[in-house]
């Protein structure tokens, strides 16, 4: 007990007592919390206090603050203890402000958020647009699309990316081919992997993959590159001179990867072809002109581009969510490092989930 | 006149951050934008500059409404306070870089923008460094390009968002002097903003204090050092010691202190009191206090006084080398301090 209440005369006397020091805090905020201040005046006496440190003295402040707020009338019996002083000094005599009723009840949270989806949805749509007001511009007046910069973004989201593409795109097909092989072996249906794994290339795994990739790659890049230059106040400072930002940022960058991604999704292509022809051979004995052969039979004329046409669509998707993430940062480098994050994961879903509207859509259309 | 802005509102989400902004700056004046951070200052400039859309409220640039004008149909020059080079750019390319990206029915020959920018550059003293990128100059020196990339474009108003911010003490003095003359050579309007009282008050004409997205008070700055508006603005532009004050029947007491006829209601006041404003003697009228710690920083002298019965930490007088050897003070001396000038204000005012 380092508070002791006795009532007197219809007044209440206060007494701290004991040691109020550093040792002691968690008690010393409990009892100065939960104490009551009631109605009526308080006489408070020190005659008691053994001994007062600066965390004490915090503590015996507050509790003079809360009987303030509460407007209790206040004496002090004894001399105000000195240490008070000096906290009133360092810490000022401001009183805290009244905490806010809860400010967001249940029902508030949800319109909250609500909103803020809205203001959030509202802001990308702006951005979309304003893509497009550019985009048709520069159709108008070729020379807005700033070439250089389009070579430059073709070659780092498209050339640099090929060694990584064509890898896992060996290597998945691979796997593939693995698992039709024991499956379709038990049916003596090995020449099967042939089809399986041309048509699970061409249609889905090669622009997927390479979308995928690229939205790791290329996606996180928009966003970071962006985002450092606002950090920088370099978009800013691009703005004050007079410059189209989302022309000169935006646009190379979504031209650039709508250009790249579909001559990746190529390679990817050819290599998946490679990797189930390598297994083919290896496992299940098929020479590679047999596999050849039977991949012409697998295949109908719009396969390769049943898959090739989703590239670019792919491609739009990631780069204007890349940049959109970029152009959200603003003022703090933790906001850098979500945002960049949040730009993967948004653009991995959105690959994923505009490739199922493709598949939907082929199927209605027997393509 | 240059610039007005008239009952400008911006809000971020839940935080306002100007709340009905009215402001005229005249053609030629160097102007300071002071406050803490968060007031609003920053957002105010960018509203000037176009970078930001105000939510209420209408700018005029030369007398026309600007309001929706886009950045780059504003003609101002805008200096960041990180220097935003364009770093894979050379110096000279820089500072060139708002001229060649013109369109070509605007933009000036070759050689036209060659003479301009190494105008620019001996102007801001980097002739020397036309070729090499902003990662090989010193914060100062990046910022004399910034500086000359905005003016690049011929500008008829300069905004500089806390351009010294991150420059250190030394090079900051040098740079704001040089600002200062520059702007008076070449007659253009100019708003810096800052969070240094006293870079505001050495650099500027005008001085304007925000708080909490309003703007306090606008004056010269000996005005608003010496008749600050508001206690806020004593607190922000200077050391400000607060003194219990008393007034009974239009007559004010500071303590002990007649502090002359203030017509007013009676109640609890304020005053407000600037360190070098601390008198200090053996006897006679004033408080009773005592001495604390004296510290001697070089030609001014800081003492520390506990005024009895008063509470508060210690004041802090300060004392010119010359006062304090005439009676130099100890540690621990009984003294009587009085004002030589106050300001005060209503308590309500003060919360």
């Amino acid at each position: 007990m380092f508070l002791e209440v006795t009532h007197r005369d219809g007044e209440r006397e206060l007494r701290p007592r004991g040691h109020w020091r550093a040792e002691h805090a968690p008690q010393l905020a409990r009892e100065v919390d939960e104490f009551q201040p009631g109605a009526g005046r308080i006489v408070l006496d020190a005659a008691q206090l053994e001994s007062l440190d600066l965390t004490g003295a915090f503590f015996l402040r507050r509790l003079e603050r809360r009987l303030a707020v509460e407007g209790v009338e206040v004496r002090w019996a004894s001399p105000r203890p000195e240490p008070l002083e000096f906290e009133s000094g360092v810490v000022g005599d401001e009183l805290p402000a009244p905490r806010p009723e809860n400010p967001h009840p249940p029902i508030g949270q949800v319109g909250r958020w609500a909103v803020e989806r809205g203001l959030e949805a509202r802001g990308a749509i702006a951005f979309l647009g304003s893509v497009c007001l550019v985009f048709a511009g520069a159709v108008a007046r070729p020379k807005r699309f700033r070439a250089a910069s389009i070579v430059r973004h073709v070659y780092e989201t498209g050339l640099q990316a090929v060694p990584i593409v064509a890898l896992i795109a060996f290597l998945i097909s691979v796997i593939i081919a693995y698992i039709g092989a024991q499956q379709l072996r038990q049916y003596g249906g090995e020449i099967f992997v042939v089809d399986l794994v041309t048509l699970a290339v061409l249609r889905e795994l090669g622009v997927l993959l390479t979308a995928i990739i690229v939205a790791g790659r290329s996606g996180s890049a928009f966003a970071a590159e962006i985002g450092v230059m606002r950090l920088n106040d370099e978009v800013d400072a691009l703005r004050a001179i007079g410059l189209n930002v989302v022309e000169v940022l935006v646009l190379p960058r979504i031209v650039g990867l709508v250009i790249a991604l579909p001559m990746l999704t190529i390679v990817a292509d050819a290599m998946g072809l490679a990797g189930g022809a390598v297994l083919s051979f290896l496992l299940l004995d098929i020479p590679f002109n047999q596999f050849l052969a039977r991949m012409q039979e697998a295949i109908m004329p719009t396969t390769f581009w049943a898959g090739l046409l989703k590239a670019p669509v792919f491609a739009f998707v990631i780069a204007l969510i890349g940049t959109y993430r970029g152009m959200q940062v603003r003022e703090s480098s933790r906001e850098l490092g979500r945002l960049t994050t949040v730009a993967v994961v948004q653009s991995i879903f959105m690959v994923i989930f505009v490739n199922a509207i493709f598949a939907v859509a082929y199927w209605q259309l027997d393509f | 006149m240059s610039i007005r802005v008239q009952g400008i509102r911006k809000r971020f989400g839940e935080f306002v951050a100007l709340d009905g902004v009215d402001l005229e700056i005249e053609t030629g004046q160097l102007v300071a934008l002071l406050g803490p951070s968060g007031c609003g200052k920053t957002t105010l400039l960018r509203v000037l500059a176009g970078l930001e859309s105000p939510d209420a409220g209408r700018v005029d640039l030369h007398g026309r409404d600007a309001t929706q004008l886009p950045v780059q149909a504003r003609n101002v020059g805008f200096v960041f306070q990180h220097y935003a080079l364009f770093r894979h750019m050379s110096v000279f390319d820089n500072v060139a870089f708002g001229l060649t990206v013109r369109p070509r029915r605007t933009r000036p020959a070759r050689t036209q923008i060659r003479a301009r920018v190494e105008e620019l550059l001996s102007l801001v003293q980097l002739d020397w460094a036309a070729d090499r990128l902003p990662a090989q100059l010193s914060g100062g020196q990046r910022q004399r390009v910034a500086l000359a990339r905005a003016l690049a474009i011929e500008p008829a108003v300069l905004l500089l968002d806390e351009p010294f911010g991150a420059l250190d003490t030394q090079v900051r003095q040098e740079l704001r002097r040089w600002l200062r003359r520059l702007h008076d050579a070449l007659h253009f309007t100019s708003v810096f903003v800052t969070h240094d009282q006293q870079e505001a008050l050495e650099v500027a004409d005008s001085v304007v204090v925000m708080n909490r997205g309003r703007i306090e008070q606008r004056g010269a700055p000996a005005d608003v050092y010496d008749r600050p508006a508001s206690p806020f603005v004593h607190r922000f532009v200077g050391t400000s010691h607060v003194l219990p004050a008393e007034r009974t029947a239009d007559r004010v007491r500071i303590g002990p202190i007649d502090a002359g006829l203030v017509p007013g209601p009676d109640g609890p006041l304020e005053a407000r009191v600037r360190p070098h404003d601390l008198a200090l003697a053996r006897d006679g009228e004033g408080w009773p206090a005592r001495v604390g710690a004296v510290r001697v920083l070089g030609p001014l002298v800081q003492v520390e006084l506990t005024i009895d019965g008063v509470p508060g930490g210690p004041r802090i007088a300060e004392l010119s080398r010359e006062q304090y050897e005439a009676t130099p003070w100890r540690t621990g001396d009984a003294v009587r301090l009085s004002l030589k000038r106050w300001a005060l204000y209503d308590r309500a005012e003060a919360a």
